[in-house]
């Protein structure tokens, strides 16, 4: 950065279209980048934990996220579609990492699922029930995994999914399928 | 919907991530840091096609914008976490005789108009929470945006002003004489433990040896100082429905000060690192930092284990070292912290501030050393400057 005496730039706000064009434009953006980055830490974390299924990887997953979604911020034209924007990329990027770790698990450099610490109060017979479907997800390929996770963890509606991960709807109906029959066949339905 | 999916959707609950306000300003802070890094290493791959394309820009930029435009100089406020090193780099904003009157647009639209040619203001602090302003000589209007996240202070020698979206001028033509008036919205201004609250029309004056307040409304008169007793706290805190709320909602509001205060009353001491953490937010933010450093000593003690307590050793490291100067104890937080996340986010930031609180406690070979090691590990760190003047000219 130059220097950071104010006094030696010239008034006008020539420099700040040069250093931060993006502020200009949307009037205070700062603010409504921080305000997103506020309202939406939560969710982004929650749906890091629940894709990723370590702990561990949240917060960098978190700060990855919303570096592109700063990225592409002046890009959202409707307020309302913030939230889905900011999910739409929070599940783009897991899949990266997911993909990045499968390459790692070839290797021998993957780690264990790791689900805690978790909310209290957390049922103890939950998260083991959890730990081992995300033990059997982990053997399913990496969309697979996702779209089943997004349909039974997060809740989300087919058409949702559908545009989050990117795929056609008879896509997302065939991975929930085969990620059906492969852990009623591990867990005895 | 199969046996193993109704389960699961009873289970799905229990896994969610345990986040507080606090963990939240605290994301932002890293995020803030990490992003700066990531610009300015596309800033340097860029090289020479962007610095020449800065030096034409600058040139082209300079001479039209003389300071005869109607437009306030927006000022590009530092990063986070450049702001927060302000004793290597301070922001100042000065007025004198060929720039008798100057106006500062803060990006979250908050305004300083410099109204006298002998004014000085500097920037103290830019946080999620606390933008803060030392006014050094002469007189600043401030317009403040309402944003109650963020506190809005100014301090002079003698006064602290604490708002959260108001207009108010303050002057300090002295040290040992300052003003503050009030123009729309309500300000709290403080002299030692005194707490003064201001509306509009009113005018509060130290003189040196005493607080006057005037009332444009009404007659002059003299004002006794609120003593900061517990009762007169409640008293001050005018509305009763803010008081009788809980001190993490105030907090979570950006009322430190309440929430300081309503904390004092709850009987409940927190216990949970998110609880903890917040406390020690609200009361460094509330302007009792050893205060502060007690919660989250607790919070690396007893939840080691936890995300938090990493954060909480380099948060009590930064407490130690800017605001109650003691650089051995905070070399020792910002130790903890890299052991408790050698591979962490703000593991570089704690080697370096280390080593720059073992320069500072006097322990020179152990600055050094650690300057050594931040210089191999982050050959291009964003504080390897200040680590090579550490290590010294090479023989």
């Amino acid at each position: 950065m130059a220097s950071t005496d104010p006094s030696f730039r010239p008034p006008g706000g020539a420099r700040l279209r040069l250093v931060r064009g993006e502020a200009l434009d949307e009037h205070d953006p700062v603010t409504t980048f921080e305000a997103c980055f506020r309202r939406y830490h939560r969710l982004v974390a929650n749906l890091g934990l629940r894709l990723l299924g370590r702990r561990g990887d949240v917060d960098d997953f978190v700060q990855d996220v919303f570096l592109e979604v700063h990225g592409a911020f002046h890009s959202i034209r409707e307020p309302a579609a913030t939230k889905g924007f900011v999910r739409t990329i929070a599940v783009r990027l897991a899949l990266r990492r997911l993909r990045r770790r499968k390459v790692a698990a070839l290797l021998g450099l993957d780690q264990p699922v790791d689900l805690g610490p978790v909310a209290v109060p957390a049922n103890q017979e939950h998260v083991a029930l959890l730990a081992q479907v995300y033990g059997e997800l982990e053997a399913m390929p990496t969309k697979t995994r996702v779209v089943w996770i997004l349909r039974h963890i997060e809740g989300d509606k087919l058409e949702d999914i559908a545009q989050e991960v990117g795929m056609g709807l008879s896509s997302v109906k065939r991975h929930l399928a085969t990620a059906k029959a492969r852990l009623e066949e591990v867990f005895g339905e | 919907m199969s046996e193993l999916e109704r389960q699961v959707d009873q289970a799905r609950d229990s896994l969610q991530v345990d986040l507080s306000a606090a963990d939240t300003s605290q994301a932002l802070l890293r995020f803030e840091g990490r992003r700066r890094r990531r610009q300015r290493r596309r800033v340097a791959a860029g090289g020479i096609v962007t610095g020449a394309a800065l030096a034409l820009l600058t040139v082209a930029f300079w001479p039209s914008s003389e300071p005869k435009s109607p437009r306030p100089a927006l000022v590009d406020l530092p990063p986070l976490e450049e702001v927060e090193s302000t004793d290597d780099a301070p922001v100042r904003f000065a007025t004198d005789d060929e720039t008798p009157k100057r106006t500062v647009a803060f990006v979250d639209g908050s305004m300083a108009v410099l109204v006298r040619p002998d004014t000085q203001l500097r920037l103290e602090a830019l946080e999620p929470e606390l933008l803060e302003l030392s006014l050094n000589s002469g007189e600043a209007r401030f317009t403040v945006a309402k944003n109650p996240q963020r506190l809005f202070r100014v301090r002079t020698a003698d006064l602290r002003i604490e708002v959260l979206g108001t207009r108010f001028s303050v002057s300090a033509p002295r040290a040992g004489r300052s003003a503050v008036k009030v123009h729309e919205g309500r300000v709290a201004v403080f002299r030692g433990t005194d707490r003064y609250e201001l509306s509009p029309g009113m005018r509060l004056t130290w003189d040196g040896g005493r607080v006057v307040i005037d009332d444009a409304s009404k007659d002059k008169r003299r004002t006794r100082p609120k003593k900061r007793r517990r009762r007169a706290r409640r008293s001050a805190h005018s509305a009763p429905a803010q008081a009788a709320q809980p001190w993490t909602t105030l907090a979570e509001n950006g009322a430190f000060d309440d929430a300081y205060h309503a904390m004092q009353d709850e009987p409940r001491r927190p216990s949970s690192p998110a609880e903890l953490m917040l406390a020690a937010d609200v009361a460094r933010l509330s302007g009792h930092p050893r205060e502060a450093t007690t919660y989250l000593r607790r919070v690396v003690k007893e939840h080691q284990d936890r995300p938090q307590g990493m954060l909480a050793a380099f948060t009590l490291g930064r407490i130690l070292q800017r605001e109650l100067n003691e650089p051995r104890a905070a070399a020792q937080a910002f130790r903890t912290a890299r052991t408790l996340a050698p591979n962490g986010s703000l593991a570089e930031d704690a080697l370096a501030n280390e080593a720059e609180c073992w320069a500072r406690a006097g322990s020179n070979s152990q600055a050094k050393e650690l300057a050594h090691r931040y210089l191999r590990q982050y050959p291009a760190g964003r504080k390897t400057g200040s680590m090579r003047r550490l290590v010294g000219p090479s023989p």
